[in-house]
């Protein structure tokens, strides 16, 4: 192995750019994607005007889902310079939560809670207005919950209390955990679906996935470089069998891939604030054997240096629209799409087995033939 | 000794190497000569292990191709007719790019000395600076590192300039008799052939080679 990598080192001394360059690539370029896609989100939010008359813990909950949702930016003004700032178009549309907002709701009342403003401009009052009635549903539901359990307690003298906060917390955490909260809203008029923010995180290494595919691809090409030189004849002649020779190169080259998918992962916990979970290495690990693999057996159907770069954006461009890394794609498709696409698993934060396997076989079966046929 | 009987080597139907056979003592010179497309690289090339003939038989030092090709090829060093060399590397780390592949270990003095045996002093120089003639001499010092026994050289000397072409010859000439090892070669460059060879092969049975060489009084073996 000692020699293997000394000899590699003296062969990619010579490249030291070029391959930093592809190193990095998707560490940056992952970086720079998500720090754009917020700004731009940020930049597109839909500014709305909020009168809070009702200072009810309800009242307060709902401006947060708002605000979470990623939809709005919630501007809290009292309702006549709400009204003024409408006027200017500053804001899209004004809402206001009556005084009373919670008691109506926990008594059941549902009408008059609310009420709104728009201007001839206000094209997403419409669906603003929709996600607040669903959330108000929500909140209330849980808010319902709530009270009803306090009620009971307070009935029933139980010596255990819960404060309204903790059951109000439960049950959005079990909201949470089955998922019920994962639904889409979309503008009717522009066809954009924004998910919930909890499904959001995965799209960094969806789009880290979608780069390091790119980037392994760019930097198998000395495999090509290599078959068509005229020192593979020396090979013939070295200590090491063939087989064990390009094992070692395989190895080696995986040794330095995860050392930088290492980095990407220390670098998007602190930039990107994604999470430091040891699990979640071994998920990064069998993925990135997988594309050793599989990225070196692809590599060898090509003869040409520009052909395979064509194809590996290509399939780059394919894969990442079927994985639904950048698009989201249906969850009950997953499942087969782990079948088909070797991103799959990892997308789904799943260990990648089933291709790792299978690139295991393919380059055993490659190196055996390689090797038989320098016998 | 190596050992060759009647091999055959066709890659169409008609062959290229037809029913060869002839054997070489240790401290022999042999030249290789045939026109264009004779077969000569191919031979090499059987010799060398990297192709297999169709038929026949072959050993070296009574190890058989056939079943010790493992043990054989760490005894065989081959200068291919292209030069195989890393480009990008300067001639130091050519030279211990394949050392430490080798099976022979060098220090860094050997292997300069190797250079240096084969008037190659550019030791820190890019490989694509140097000129057709120096990576030539590159091409063949990396092959001797592991002090092959035999030793197969595909027209080595092509565009090497005359007076480097005499210091290569005299290094093989030098190998061949002092270390007893066995050289085998293809040159187009009969004064060359005629200085250095002990024995000359003629592939083809062309009687244009023949006329020309048998004037020398070497030992010619037409096949
Ligand atoms: N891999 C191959 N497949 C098919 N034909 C081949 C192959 N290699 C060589 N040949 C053919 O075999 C013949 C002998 O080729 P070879 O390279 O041995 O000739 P040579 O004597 O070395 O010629 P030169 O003096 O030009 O180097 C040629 O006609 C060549 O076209
Ligand atoms: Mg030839």
């Amino acid at each position: 192995m000692n020699d293997i990598l000394y000899t590699r080192l003296l062969l990619w001394k010579k490249k030291v750019p070029t391959m930093l360059f592809w190193l990095v690539f998707p560490i940056v370029g992952t970086c720079l994607f998500i720090t754009t896609a917020s700004t731009i989100e940020e930049d597109s939010r839909v500014p709305i005007g909020i009168v809070l008359e009702d200072k009810s813990e309800l009242a307060t909950e709902l401006i947060n889902s708002m605000e979470a949702s990623r939809l709005v930016e919630v501007y809290l003004y009292s309702e006549q310079q709400a009204l003024y700032e409408l006027e200017k178009y500053e804001l899209d549309s004004v809402f206001v939560i009556h005084e009373g907002f919670e008691n109506a709701i926990l008594s059941n009342k549902r009408n008059k809670l609310i009420s709104s403003y728009q201007t001839e401009l206000s094209f997403a009052y419409s669906p603003v207005k929709e996600m607040i009635v669903s959330l108000v549903q929500e909140e209330s539901g849980r808010a319902k919950a709530a009270h009803f359990i306090l009620q009971m307690n307070e009935e029933y003298g139980n010596s255990e209390s819960f404060t309204w906060n903790e059951i109000n917390e439960k049950s959005k955490q079990v909201q949470l955990d089955e998922n019920l909260l994962n639904t889409s809203f979309s503008y009717s008029n522009t066809n954009d679906i924004v998910e919930n923010p909890s499904l959001l995180s995965w799209n960094t290494w969806g789009i880290w996935a979608i780069f390091t595919l790119l980037s392994t691809l760019f930097l198998m090409d000395w495999v090509i470089r290599e078959k068509s030189m005229a020192v593979t004849t020396r090979f013939t002649f070295i200590k090491m069998t063939r087989f064990n020779y390009y094992l070692k190169i395989i190895l080696l080259y995986f040794m330095l891939f995860f050392l930088f998918d290492l980095i990407s992962f220390v670098v998007f916990a602190i930039y990107l604030n994604e999470d430091f979970s040891t699990g979640f290495l071994f998920v990064i690990l069998t993925f990135r054997i997988m594309l050793c693999l599989l990225m070196f057996c692809l590599v060898q159907c090509f003869k040409k240096i520009s052909s395979f770069y064509g194809f590996s954006i290509m399939l780059t461009l394919i894969l990442a629209v079927i994985s639904g890394a950048i698009i989201p794609i249906f969850p009950p498709l997953n499942n087969l799409m782990e079948l088909i696409n070797p991103l799959q698993a990892f997308l789904n934060g799943k260990l990648t087995v089933l291709w790792s396997i299978i690139g295991l076989i393919t380059v055993a079966l490659i190196l055996l033939r390689k090797e038989k046929s320098n016998a | 000794m190596l050992d060759v009987q009647s091999i055959t080597k066709s890659y169409t139907k008609n062959p290229i190497l037809h029913n060869l056979s002839f054997s070489v003592m240790p401290g022999e010179i042999i030249g290789l000569v045939g026109e264009n497309g004779a077969g000569k690289s191919t031979l090499l090339r059987i010799l060398a292990t990297i192709d297999k003939p169709d038929n026949g038989s072959i050993s070296l030092n009574n190890l058989s191709y056939e079943s010790n090709r493992k043990k054989v090829r760490k005894t065989i060093g081959y200068v291919p007719q292209d030069i195989a060399v890393w480009e990008e590397l300067t001639v130091k780390e050519n030279m211990h790019f394949f050392e430490r592949l080798s099976s022979e270990a060098k220090n860094d003095d050997q292997l300069k000395e190797l250079c240096l045996e084969m008037n190659l002093e550019k030791w820190n120089e890019s490989v694509k600076n140097l000129s057709g003639g120096m990576k030539r001499k590159l091409n063949i010092a990396i092959t001797l590192i592991h002090n092959p026994k035999l030793l197969l050289l595909d027209e080595p000397t092509v565009g090497i300039d005359l007076k480097s072409k005499k210091e290569i010859g005299s290094y093989l000439w030098k190998q061949a008799k002092e270390q007893k090892r066995i050289i085998m070669y293809t040159s187009h460059d009969m004064d060359e052939i005629n200085e250095l060879c002990d024995k000359v092969i003629c592939i083809g049975k062309d009687s244009f080679y023949e006329e020309i060489l048998s004037t020398s009084g070497k030992e010619i073996i037409s096949i």
